[in-house]
């Protein structure tokens, strides 16, 4: 489970997890496994396919999947209706639960899940966003990543695999090696940094998927420190990760203006943002998390004496231009001369 | 606070919470979440507040006011909650 450091006051808050992934990924049976196995946490489900749960002592409440507009036409600031609603019910029962598993339907977009622990500092407060985990059918996906969707229609699994912190790799044992490989390059290609579990029948260690701190800001790119020198692109793909690792100090206000900028008109394309940045005069690091348009930061510890000020962030996204956001970036350094 | 993040529940927020609570005779059963938010269409104020009210049964509501919520009064809050129609959702 996730360390916490003996300096640090413990996270009191309720973590959720959110299960992503195609109908027949293996989503039931991996919430089933987590349902009945003996790790001592009281596990309340929030199901959207409801009906084939049956555990006796588990909370499993019903919701009914409603997308509901923050402001007019901005995919960047929706949010489920029904889960601010059930999670504010939840809250005034916290003592009955230590855990929070919210699934989601086959074809859901995880952006309104996530964006409602953003956007709703009540639910920020008491709840916290553990980690987006996705199953992906290993002999399915594929063809599904493949599949052809209208102008204007997103391809929702290439969506829950750009959300993902933690992705279920099941079904293995269905696939040769060779198909193994290319699915796994196929998801790298999406979201460069995130863990892959392999699976079979979605047989996972559950302190790999449940309480593992994703979204923590302290561990901010903390999963895999190598995921950003990652810049093979073996696929045509519009969904990408791009990472920025950059030596120096950044001025505040250029870089305030910058991603300001960079969230406001990009923001439906940038699904998920993180970095950990070095900002001139701040003795500690700065960390930060964003969803579409919506971000949370905030300083984290301090820089260590001798330690080099290092910016490292990554970006996942749909047709990310690593060159003008490189530039964009290496633009807000203190050093970087005459402010634009 | 850098890059306009979320500034956390603060006693403000609740504050304006409770008035839009009392102002609607809303239940406890009914969710209130009221968020600034940058607005992206031109000629619009850099940050606007946005309140959404989500009773457990029945329809959700939002009001948008152009302002930060700390410039937000209660007249402001009454004219704008008590003046229909509300935005749908």
């Amino acid at each position: 489970m996730t360390a916490q450091p003996p300096d640090e006051p413990r996270d009191e808050r309720t973590p959720v997890t959110v299960l992503t992934g195609f109908l027949g990924s293996g989503k039931t049976t991996l919430l089933n496994r987590i349902l009945t196995e003996q790790h001592g946490l009281r596990v309340a489900v929030i199901e959207n396919e409801f009906g084939e749960v049956g555990v006796d002592d588990a909370l499993v409440l019903d919701a009914k999947e409603e997308i509901f507009e923050m402001n007019n036409g901005c995919i960047c600031c929706t949010v489920r209706g029904d889960l601010i609603r059930i999670l504010g019910a939840l809250m005034r029962r916290r003592e009955t639960f230590d855990h929070i598993l919210i699934e989601t339907t086959g074809l859901a977009d995880p952006a309104p899940v996530a964006q409602t622990f953003f956007m709703d500092d009540e639910i920020a407060a008491q709840l916290r966003l553990d980690a987006i985990v996705t199953l992906v059918d290993a002999a399915h996906v594929l063809q599904h990543l493949d599949e052809v969707k209208p102008e204007g229609v997103e391809n929702e699994a290439v969506e829950q695999i750009a959300f993902a912190d933690r992705i279920v790799l099941n079904k293995i044992d269905l696939v040769d090696e060779t198909t193994i490989a290319e699915v796994t390059a196929r998801i790298r290609a999406i979201n460069s940094g995130v863990q892959i579990i392999p699976a079979q029948h979605a047989a996972v260690d559950l302190p790999r998927v449940l309480d593992v701190g994703a979204f923590d800001l302290e561990r901010v790119l903390a999963d895999d420190p190598a995921f950003l020198t990652e810049t093979e692109h073996q696929h045509d793909t519009t969904v990408t990760s791009v990472g920025i690792d950059l030596t120096g100090e950044l001025d505040e206000k250029r870089l305030n203006r910058w991603l300001g900028t960079l969230l406001r008109t990009k923001g439906v394309d940038i699904f998920r943002s993180k970095g950990i940045l070095a900002l001139a005069g701040a003795p500690r690091q700065y960390v930060f998390q964003g969803v579409h348009m919506l971000l949370d930061g905030e300083f984290g510890r301090d820089w260590r004496e001798g330690e080099e000020r290092r910016n490292r962030l990554v970006f996942i996204g749909r047709n990310l231009d690593r060159d003008a956001l490189e530039r964009g970036f290496a633009d807000c350094l203190a050093t970087a001369g005459a402010a634009a | 606070m850098p890059l306009g993040a979320r500034p956390g529940p603060s006693p403000q927020l609740r504050e304006l919470r409770r008035t839009i609570r009392r102002l609607l005779g809303l239940d406890d059963d009914t969710a209130v979440v009221v968020r600034q938010l940058a607005c992206t269409e031109p000629g619009c104020p850099p940050l606007e507040t946005v309140i959404a009210v989500l009773p457990m049964n029945g329809r959700a509501r939002r009001w948008t006011l152009h302002t930060t919520a700390e410039e937000i009064t209660e007249d402001d809050l009454r004219a704008a909650l008590l003046a229909p129609p509300p935005e749908g959702a």
